[in-house]
């Protein structure tokens, strides 16, 4: 596209590729999960539904519930109250308070942690402890969990993981800048895929084409997903100390609104009746709300809203606690609107692509999809132009492996969720354990097969095998409500998921790649097509 | 004489590499936390955090491409080093306005 | 309607157009050897480019940010499909 030099060129398709062949396979393990993860929510519904679904993210008449669970908790829990929708549709109420740092222990938050049923507000269980273990006791979300461990973490402890996952997201916007330098004539091959040229031809333009139609969101989400795992693991813990001269905890506590300090007890005014004001006030929806000192003068409402019509940053309201008075809106980040409040509140909605329900999910599932293409396709490439020499052949098996041997784990995970899930009890490493040997099983199926197309037919056939399984397994094995019965409760997800999972199913059963003989054209043509980084690699 | 501009190749790719990865990566963190100290905080008290935070992905891209294009490598290793002593010395000199104002 | 809902219809203008492009794209049809259709000039082709994308214009300049944000995606993701069926479809 840009008009650089031969030895630019080289050095960038080195960049190009280098930096696959040493991090590609981890970064489409990444892109693969975190393109499923954008429907995190519907999948939560679909792998483990509430009775009865709820048609607001906060129910009518939480407000009163919230008082009389209020009375059932550890008063040191009151400190802060936020309730919020889970993954699953059901509601957590966590009533908690903050444990400063001491030498040797980060800061943390303790407390009750409450599932309700949605549409009845009844308890469905609690569990008392650590935020970080609470939140993982229940195995409800364990699927939607596990994914976006696996895209935000790798699966590895605790800021390894966004090491990991941050250098990732650095490789791919090297990956997406160096790809789009390179391909000099972007715009003019943009609708060219050759199907019935020489293998590699073919393979060349199933790469450079997705990852051309896919480059402007490639680069956002590898921004953004940079930003969010960097920002988490070192960004925010040393700009909180020169900003603030603190960790983190501080910096959000002088962050915090300004309300003034009085420790005098007060009830809590009407939540219900503030939450219905949030609502007229803003013309949006509450989606979530934290009470900050229940049962205090101060105490302080929190309203977070959906953002409105058109708009990517939801903002939230304040009431004062004692009074139920109105006491501010709030910007997405920060207090007062600012510049830096906005670009930072951008990176969410830019990343996640949850900014206006299911459309703009559709969208940033396709495109996440188109870049793991791009990953997937980009491996098969650079290996297949060395296969012939020694080293290489382990690496093409690798990619094959992980290409396919990925999705047929996740699939297996899936199938193991709903086969070991009984309610909402806690799965432990379960899961962990099924993925691990899923990716087991799938390379000595891989490694051991007579060549890397029979073994990725046979790994996409056994994807295709597990996931037509798994609406049966959801709905026998897992009592999962049946297609009706979602339907009346609200619960459409369920069934969308179901026959998702089965067209999905089809397609991996169904695929077969057209074993057209190679036609290697040699009319002098075909170098005029070539690009300078083509006839580079071609070369190398 | 193949041999020994082979193991100069080497070597230099190695020098190479250790710029562009870690060198660069502890410049653009450096850049990082000096923006921090520069960018004034704004009404809402955060512009410090979020602009330098947003923009750090941003100047480790462009630092990394500099550091792997830039012809002369001992001038890269000269404008990297420069960056980080730059914006590593800027951070101390706040570390220590900020202490000496708390004493 | 929801203006998410608007940016979904407003596709379809761009998928036509992008179906016009790629069919009539010079490459293509020299690569695929097809010669029973003249390519688009590059005029042609600049002017097809502008109303590819001028739907979105409209949502822009209203503030519609997460509307603009849906076209844009999709307007990309069908340019790839309508790429990928063209390469399958029988000349």
């Amino acid at each position: 596209m840009i008009n650089a030099s031969t030895r630019i060129t080289k050095s960038l398709l080195a960049i190009h590729g280098w930096s696959a062949v040493f991090l590609g396979l981890l970064l489409y393990a990444v892109i693969l999960t975190g393109t499923l993860a954008v429907f995190e929510h519907e999948l939560g519904v679909w792998a483990n539904p509430p009775v009865q679904a709820s048609d607001r993210p906060l129910p009518e008449g939480i407000g009163a519930r919230l008082k009389i669970l209020a009375d059932s908790v550890d008063p040191a829990y009151l400190d802060e109250v936020g309730v919020f929708p889970a993954a699953d549709g059901r509601l957590m109420a966590f009533f908690h308070t903050h444990i400063d740092a001491e030498p040797g222990r980060e800061a943390f938050e303790d407390g009750t942690l409450i599932l309700l049923e949605p549409s009845t507000l009844d308890e469905v269980d609690r569990v008392t402890g650590p935020a970080d273990e609470v939140f993982r006791h229940f195995g409800n979300n364990a699927l939607s969990n596990f994914l976006l461990d696996l895209h935000i973490r790798l699966l590895l402890p605790g800021q390894w993981g966004l090491w990991a996952t941050g250098l990732l997201g650095f490789a791919m916007l090297v990956a997406a800048v160096s790809g789009f330098v390179i391909h000099k004539h972007l715009l003019k091959d943009i609708f060219t895929l050759r199907r019935r040229r020489a293998d590699v031809l073919a393979a060349r333009d199933a790469h450079v084409i997705a990852g051309s139609w896919s480059l402007p969101f490639a680069f956002v989400l590898a921004f953004t997903g940079a930003f969010f795992s960097f920002g988490g693991a070192i960004g925010l813990p040393m700009l909180a100390a020169i900003a603030f001269g603190g960790d983190v905890e501080t910096a959000l506590e002088v962050l915090q609104p300004e309300v003034g300090e009085d420790a005098s007890p007060a009830a809590l005014a009407d939540l219900d009746g503030i939450l219905a004001s949030a609502a007229a006030r803003t013309g949006g929806e509450p989606q979530n709300v934290f009470i900050n000192h229940w049962g205090r003068a101060d105490a302080l409402v929190t309203v977070r809203m959906s953002a409105e019509e058109g708009g990517l940053l939801p903002g939230a309201v304040l009431y004062k606690g004692a009074s139920g008075e109105f006491f501010k809106t709030l910007p997405n980040l920060g207090n007062e609107p600012s510049f830096g409040g906005d670009l930072a509140g951008l990176m969410s909605p830019l990343h996640f692509g949850n900014f206006a329900g299911t459309p703009s999910k559709v969208v940033w599932f396709a495109l996440g999809f188109a870049s793991a293409y791009v990953a997937l396709t980009g491996m098969v490439l650079w290996t297949r132009r060395r296969e012939s020499e020694p080293g290489w052949e382990r690496l093409a098996r690798a990619t094959a492996w992980l290409g396919y041997g990925l999705p047929a784990s996740l699939a297996a995970v899936a199938a193991g969720y709903f086969l070991m899930i009984d309610g909402i009890a806690g799965l432990g490493n379960t899961l962990l354990f099924l993925f691990l040997g899923g990716l087991f099983l799938t390379a000595l199926l891989s490694f051991s097969a007579s060549s890397t197309d029979v073994a990725n037919r046979l790994l996409l056939r056994l994807t295709g095998a597990i996931m037509l399984v798994l609406p049966l397994l959801r709905w026998q094995v897992a009592d999962g409500p049946g297609w009706l019965t979602a339907l009346s409760s609200g619960l459409g997800w369920v069934v969308v998921m179901d026959i998702s999972m089965i067209l999905g199913a089809l397609a991996c059963l169904a695929y077969h790649r057209r074993q057209d003989a190679p036609v290697w054209v040699s009319d002098a043509s075909v170098d005029d097509d070539l690009t300078v980084a083509e006839r580079v690699a071609d070369a190398a | 004489m193949a041999e020994m501009m082979e193991s100069a190749s080497r070597r230099s790719g190695w020098w190479r590499a250790m710029l562009a990865g870690p060198l660069v990566f502890l410049c653009s963190v450096a850049v990082m936390g000096a923006l921090a100290v520069v960018i004034p905080p704004g009404p809402a008290l955060i512009n410090n955090v979020a602009v330098p935070l947003v923009l750090f992905p941003g100047a480790w891209g462009l630092l990394f491409f500099y550091a792997c294009l830039e012809l002369k490598l001992l001038r890269a290793y000269a404008v990297v080093v420069g960056l980080l002593l730059t914006n590593g010395g800027l951070i101390a000199w706040h570390f220590i306005q900020t202490a000496q104002a708390a004493t | 309607m929801s203006i998410d809902v608007v940016a979904l219809l407003l596709a379809l203008p761009s998928t036509l157009i992008l179906w016009l492009l790629a069919d009539r794209d010079p490459k293509r049809l020299r690569v695929r050897r097809l010669r029973d259709r003249a390519p688009l000039s590059t005029r042609q082709r600049k002017i097809f480019s502008v109303l590819l994308f001028s739907p979105g214009l409209p949502l822009l300049a209203l503030g519609y940010w997460s509307a603009f944000l849906i076209w844009f995606g999709l307007v990309f993701m069908l340019g790839w499909c309508v790429a990928l069926i063209l390469s399958v479809l029988p000349r």
